[in-house]
């Protein structure tokens, strides 16, 4: 179950370093303790509930922004807009290539 | 030069792991709604002129309808969803009726057993066809008001309780180390 986490964050954690480069250990962390919170609750919900995949993953973007910009002293608009690329990719690719309808 | 060395190499990591690993933010799949189900035939000694046979997907065999038989069908079985076919064969004449399928079928109350629980009475409608109506049977547990624990610590939501707990214990260290960072941050001012 949990190497989809692994491979979430695996995705996502390049992903914020084509952005921004300082403080790699400290940035490695805060992604993996950020993904490690938000990657449950998402998947708990959409186990649970008939919340639409984007809504999720729009809530989980905003959290995400939230913690960059907090954690990792990045402006806010570039802190959702890191987070809003990570979580499309991984979101996106996923659905693509396999063939999930949303 | 060395900064776009690791861009391009940034952008190929995360092209090849999206490529191998794309099922990553979908993350688990998604379970079906479908319960196992138990289907009753309640009134099949109500016909005596027609003899009833039942096959079951998961094993290809057929049947011979007794009163009150009771057949399970699981969501996953080894075949994939199983499923009956029921019909019924005319004692006189020997004369196959038309068949019909159960399938396993959506949980009938919000919280409810791992099983559904389904009735079926057989009728034969004007044109001598088989027929069939369904009763969701209740078992005692949904009529009762049970208290529902925010976190359950028992089965079956064990696997999201390791979810549960590795998002709560996540959180609680991003909120130390926000907290620590705020600190340290008066200490300064200070």
């Amino acid at each position: 179950m949990f190497k989809y986490l692994a491979l979430t964050i695996a995705i996502e954690i390049p992903i914020y370093f084509l952005f921004d480069r300082k403080r790699i250990l400290y940035s490695v962390f805060i992604l993996v303790l950020a993904n490690c919170f938000t990657w449950p609750i998402i998947n708990i919900l959409y186990q649970t509930t008939n919340i639409h995949l984007l809504i999720l993953e729009s809530g989980v973007t905003i959290v995400e922004a939230f913690i960059i910009y907090w954690f990792l002293e990045q402006k806010f608009s570039k802190a959702f807009f890191i987070s809003l690329v990570q979580n499309s990719v991984t979101t996106f690719l996923g659905i693509w290539i396999n063939n999930i309808r949303l | 030069m060395k900064k776009m060395q690791i861009n391009k190499l940034s952008v190929l990591v995360i092209l090849l792991l999206s490529r191998l690993f794309a099922s990553a933010d979908i993350a688990l799949p998604k379970q079906k709604n479908q319960l196992d189900t138990k289907y009753y035939f309640a009134n099949v000694d109500s016909f005596a002129t027609h003899t009833f046979y039942v096959k079951k997907s998961a094993n290809d065999k057929t049947y011979k309808l007794k009163q009150d038989a009771a057949f399970l069908l699981k969501v996953n079985g080894a075949k994939g969803d199983e499923r009956l076919e029921v019909w019924a064969v005319n004692k006189s004449n020997q004369q196959k009726s038309n068949s019909f399928i159960l399938i396993t079928v959506k949980p009938t109350e919000p919280i409810s057993s791992s099983t559904n629980y389904i009735a079926i009475t057989f009728y034969f409608d004007k044109a001598g066809k088989l027929n069939y109506k369904q009763t969701v049977l209740k078992p005692d547990c949904y009529s009762k008001k049970q208290f529902v624990p925010l976190l359950s610590l028992n089965k079956p939501a064990s696997g999201f309780n390791s979810l549960s707990l590795l998002s709560i214990f996540s959180f609680l260290v991003l909120l130390s180390a926000f907290l620590f960072a705020k600190m340290k941050q008066r200490n300064v001012y200070v």
